[in-house]
């Protein structure tokens, strides 16, 4: 009885996880390296550690719940089941990843009790996301993000990065906003926010259908920012002056994830698959999101700067998640879903890499990128592995992606799905491509010394993550992998 | 918990390749009746994760020399399995990927056979002749492509297949682009663009089959032809999408590129070993003997005698033994492309397509690869007597063999090919053997320049381990040492006795019989006779016939206009091309008007260039009328 009761607060213990280490390091003087760096990682490791066992739970059938009411009609509630576990666990391990890659980075520099701090909240307000248990709880996470990113991207205080810190601001506040008054006039429709699987907005009358229909829009829009639905996506480029594992964060495990997590959760837990069939937002969804994919990757091409072409890459590749989740179906969904981890992975590995290119030698642009590859094997090879699993081929992890996708879309007889992802395929080769081969195949400057990896902590981190990227797509259907995750989560919520 | 999850999610995922429910979590082994499968089993397993481990091995620094210098050998295990007399079950890996199944069935075996054989020659040929600054590099991709080739051949399921092919095609860059020079990295480009718009063609048609079929083993595919809407479409895809690995015109851009320009083991290899990858997945993916595809096996016919005649045509015009060597690959795949467009037409004896595109794989793998590993040791001036016989004869019987004279392994796969051809309609089953004694005489006119230009060359190749201070050899060395020639003088008895042991080796599928009778073996003697002559009637008077001399083809016949327009292009596709019609309007139809212009000026003053070309041009479109007369009368 005492292990079930204290069970029920595991959610709860796994966002203090790291809102405490983060409280704490705020108060932290600079020099106080070592308990920093201390509380960082067993704030990461405590973490991980939890979420396991919420893991080994729900895949037992189990389902955490904690619930604070906070005023009357409102209540804090986080919830672990199923599909907030697929978004925690990845947000718990990269976070470990990237703060080990970000002691490493931001070593001797200043400002780095603030930049830990903020990085915990910014990781608390994720996972509170992932375990939001209802719309309110959501969107007070949410604009936690927002305000806790900030300070992140703005960390070095230059010109560039004010700037974008103020395009970051000018979106996202927007869209924080548009999703608040969604969520208040969907509160004045409906009367509850909590959240159900195959939508909580499932019975509600016919004559609502038209003020949900518009509900929905201004949902989406407020989401789709920070998810860099095109023409929201402006400020995701921007912020790449940000250092590179707030880029990491932005890119792989907090920001665009929380927004297309948020899209999943308005599809599946608000309004259920057939309500957003039914009032057409599914389908325009899904079209948002494949022009945005194609946008994306042309985009992507004509960018030297590596950063930037990543950024890109993102602003297309987190629309796969969109798209697999608003195509109908449980394999497209599976495909969809699946993609928050893939993506996130590789996109992590690539993000990186890219950090380790400018710290250690100082090369920011593909055009400067001739012969890397025999400077630093490591971090090159671990940016194939990402790039390759980019354009999708096998074993990696998009391939996986984007099997499950145009299986779905195919089976809900939408052939251009497929098109869609072949074209995608064929752009991200065009973009990646010619980066491995100025890696790997032209030779560089004959001055510069012959080898000059990273530093152990960024070199080590950045394999990990390299590694992961490899071992979810080769070992796709193992019993821990990603997509077998996936499977459980997609058989719940179509089968529950 | 995994079961629950598995046996649940196989129901709602219906095209996952998935084990059933309860199957065991580990590699298992699908048991058949009768005798131990386990030693099978085991060699499907070690023969893949031989080159798969070394791959591993050379990643990680301090193992990189143990495997490099164990890469030669990688391809023995897979050898070894071509040749296992016992049962071969079907090994299951369902963690890997999405799910993998290994095996070696008679569609598989063949390929193996000489895939394996040729890898070794290859490999110890590289070995042997690399500069060793740069074998490393080039060895770690050998060993992931030759893992991509021995793990598409082993392939079980069309995902499996999917997933090694991609390696094989990926890898296979390295090997093209080793020597780094603008040349290579060009081929290379070339290479990849191809290559990539290949998976796309492929990638689609994968998910068109998946959608409707019931599984994606090898043995479901025919059934999921018959359930798609779209039969026709998936035949095309797969068709083009590999297509472009198996270099038919008009899929060969890359191909007389990349192949003279990737260091010798390795054209050996791309034209012997990985170019007929595609070629399998053609019998693989095709619903050959299940579904009959009129319109393509007609399409593929004619474009496989076109390819035929178009690789020879342009191969006389080159002047590198290995770019003539690559158009004669051209011009063989198109025999294969004929092969499968028999299968495709007349799906009532599949058994006879199958074998005998398998004989001539074989057959086709291992000559040419004979025939490039003979271009880094040409006989040379001033060496031992014996080895001047000895080279030169090593030279011309993979040339004879190609060419299908008598006794050779070409006579018995042209003459399984010709079989084949029995149960297409009557117009084109009478062609199909005219057509093939007529390529038969022209390969043996390639095959005629080919030795006219190796024996042009004064002295061997500098090969790629470097003489100190760049002093050449010494004269009084009687031969090249034979780490250097051994494994080319290997691969040419290999192939030399093809005909003795092909038929024994190569399995034939139920209802059919390898042709082993003597007539057979003699079909070739008239086309090669009369390719012969005119091969020598040429030598003897070409300098009276100076156009023959004149003409020239660079390297990629139409690649050449087709980069030059892609350049203008290209200044317009760095904005956004649509938003400026005009511009591109401008491009495209400006520049091609004052091409136009300029062809007209050109005729006018008799550009001798131009004539070349007109010449060549208007010999290939005499053929092209012949091929079609031949048919509408036939």
């Amino acid at each position: 009885m005492v292990a079930l009761r204290s069970a029920a607060y595991l959610p709860l213990l796994v966002v203090l996880s790291s809102l405490v280490p983060g409280v704490i390091i705020a108060f932290l003087r600079e020099e106080q390296v070592r308990t920093r760096t201390a509380l960082n990682i067993a704030g990461a490791v405590l973490k991980i550690l939890l979420v396991a066992l919420m893991l080994w739970g729900v895949a037992e059938g189990r389902r955490y719940a904690w619930r604070l009411a906070i005023m009357p009609g409102f209540e804090l509630t986080l919830v672990g089941d199923a599909l907030a576990l697929l978004f925690v666990t990845l947000s718990a391990i990269l976070w470990l990843v990237t703060t080990l890659y970000a002691i490493g980075y931001l070593e001797a520099s200043p400002n780095r009790s603030r930049f830990f701090a903020f990085f915990s909240l910014c990781v608390t307000a994720t996972v509170g996301i992932a375990l939001a248990g209802d719309l309110f709880t959501f969107v007070l996470f949410y604009e936690a993000l927002t305000w806790t990113t900030y300070p992140l991207i703005v960390h070095r205080g230059t010109p560039a990065t004010i700037a974008a810190g103020r395009t970051y601001l000018q979106y996202t506040v927007t869209g924080g906003t548009l999703l608040l008054v969604g969520t208040v006039w969907l509160w004045a429709v409906a009367g509850t926010l909590t959240f159900r699987d195959g939508g909580f907005l499932a019975g509600l009358p016919a004559e609502t259908h038209g003020e949900l229909t518009a509900i929905f829009a201004v949902l989406v829009l407020g989401l789709g920012v920070k998810a860099a639905l095109v023409p929201l996506h402006g400020w995701l480029p921007a912020a790449m002056v940000a250092p590179a594992p707030v880029s990491a964060l932005l890119h792989a495990v907090a920001v665009v994830k929380a927004g297309a997590f948020g899209i999943v959760r308005v599809l599946y837990s608000v309004y259920g698959i057939e309500l957003a069939t039914a009032l057409g937002g599914a389908q325009a969804l899904a079209i948002a999101a494949g022009i945005t994919i194609l946008y994306g990757s042309f985009r992507a091409l004509t960018q030297d700067d590596l950063k930037r072409r990543l950024a890109y890459s993102t602003v297309s590749q987190i629309s796969y998640i969109t798209l697999g989740v608003a195509t109908l179906g449980p394999v497209a969904s599976l495909g969809g879903l699946v993609h928050l981890v893939h993506q996130g992975l590789m996109k992590i590995t690539l993000f990186f890499c890219a950090g380790n290119l400018a710290e250690t030698i100082e090369v920011r642009r593909v055009s400067e990128m001739d012969g890397v590859g025999r400077r630093m094997p490591w971090t090159m090879a671990a940016f194939a592995i990402g790039a390759l699993g980019m354009i999708g081929l096998p074993p990696l992890p998009g391939f996986v992606t984007k099997w499950y996708l145009g299986l779905g879309g195919l089976a809900a007889g939408d052939v251009w799905v497929v098109a869609v992802l072949v074209l995608s395929t064929v752009l991200n080769a065009a973009y990646f491509l010619p980066i491995l081969r100025r890696a790997w195949f032209a030779d560089g400057i004959p001055a510069v010394p012959h080898a000059s990896e990273a530093g152990p902590l960024l070199i080590s981190s950045t394999v990990t993550a390299a590694a992961l990227s490899l071992a979810a797509g080769l070992f796709a259907n193992m019993v821990i992998s990603p997509l077998t995750w996936t499977r459980l989560v997609i058989e719940r919520l179509y089968a529950p | 918990m995994s079961d629950v999850v598995r046996s649940a999610l196989v129901a709602s995922i219906p095209f996952a390749v998935l084990p059933p429910a309860g199957a065991p979590a580990s590699a298992a082994l699908l048991p058949e009746p009768g005798a131990s499968v386990v030693p099978g089993a085991l060699l499907v397993l070690i023969a893949l994760a031989t080159p798969a481990a070394l791959a591993t091995a050379w990643t990680i620094r301090p193992l990189r020399g143990t495997a490099v210098t164990l890469a030669p050998f990688a391809a023995l295990p897979a050898l070894a399995l071509a040749l296992w007399p016992g049962p071969l079950p079907t090994v299951r890996v369902p963690e890997i990927f999405l799910g993998i199944e290994l095996g070696l069935d008679a569609i598989g075996k063949p390929f193996l056979l000489f895939s394996a054989a040729l890898w070794t020659a290859a490999g110890v040929s590289a070995r042997a002749s690399m500069a060793e600054d740069r074998r490393n590099a080039f060895f770690g991709l050998w060993l992931l492509t030759l893992t991509g080739n021995i793990g598409a051949i082993l392939a079980r399921d069309a995902l499996a297949f999917y997933l090694f092919f991609a390696v094989l095609t990926f890898a296979a860059y390295g090997l093209i682009v080793h020597r780094r020079n603008p040349g290579a990295l060009s081929a290379g480009r070339v290479y990849i663009i191809m290559a990539v718009l290949g998976e796309a063609a492929i990638l689609s048609g994968l998910l068109l089959l998946a959608a409707t079929a019931e599984g994606l083993r090898f043995a479901d595919i025919g059934a999921a032809y018959a359930a798609s809407p779209c039969p026709t479409t998936l035949a095309g895809l797969f068709l083009v999408g590999f297509g472009i690995k198996v270099g038919v015109v008009p899929l060969h851009l890359w191909l007389p590129l990349a192949h003279p320009v990737a260091p010798t083991p390795a054209s050996a290899l791309l034209s012997g070993a990985l170019i007929e990858a595609g070629v399998l997945a053609w019998l693989r993916f095709l619903p050959i003997g299940a579904t009959a595809l009129p319109v393509w096996g007609e399409i593929c016919l004619v474009m496989g005698f076109v390819s035929a005649f178009f690789g020879v045509a342009v191969g006389l015009t080159e002047t590198d033994p290995k770019t003539v060597l690559a158009y004669s690959s051209i011009s063989q795949m198109g025999f294969l492309l004929a092969g499968v467009g028999i299968g495709l037409y007349a799906p009532a004896d599949p058994g006879a397509v199958l074998l005998a595109v398998g004989l001539y794989a074989v057959h086709h793998g291992l000559a040419k690869g004979a025939l490039f590993l003979g271009v880094e040791t040409p006989p040379a001036a001033g060496r031992a007597r014996w080895w001047h016989a000895t080279s030169t004869a090593l030279a011309v019987i993979p040339a004879l063999a190609l060419a299908g004279a008598p006794l050779t392994s070409g006579a018995l796969a042209k003459h399984a090919l010709s079989e084949s051809a029995a149960g297409l309609p009557p117009a084109w089953s009478a062609a199909v053997a005219p057509l093939l004694s007529i390529a038969a005489a022209a390969t043996t006119l390639l095959m005629a320049r080919y030795l006219a230009l190796l024996g042009a060359r004064p002295r061997a190749r500098p090969t790629g381990r470097r003489n100190p201070a760049g002093s050449p050899t010494p004269p009084t060395s009687p031969a090249p040492p034979a780490r250097l020639w051994l494994p080319w003088a290997g691969l040419v008895l290999v192939s030399a006795t093809g005909v003795l042991w092909i038929p024994l080796a190569v399995p034939a599928p139920a209802g059919t019989e390898v042709p082993t009778a003597p007539g057979a073996l003699a079909s070739g003697i008239g086309p090669v006779a009369l390719g012969a002559l005119i091969a020598l009637i040429a030598a003897r008077y070409h300098d009276r016939l100076p156009f023959l001399a004149a003409a020239r083809i660079p390297p990629g016949d139409v690649l050449v206009p087709i980069r030059s327009l892609a350049r203008r292009l290209r200044g317009v596709l760095t904005v956004p091309v649509w938003f400026q019609p005009m511009a591109l309007a401008q491009a495209l139809f400006g520049r091609a008007s004052r091409h136009v212009l300029e062809l007209g000026r050109a005729l006018g003053r008799r550009d001798p260039r131009l004539t070349r070309g007109v010449i060549v041009g208007t010999l290939l479109f005499l053929l092209l009328v012949a091929l079609r007369l031949a048919l509408g009368n036939g």
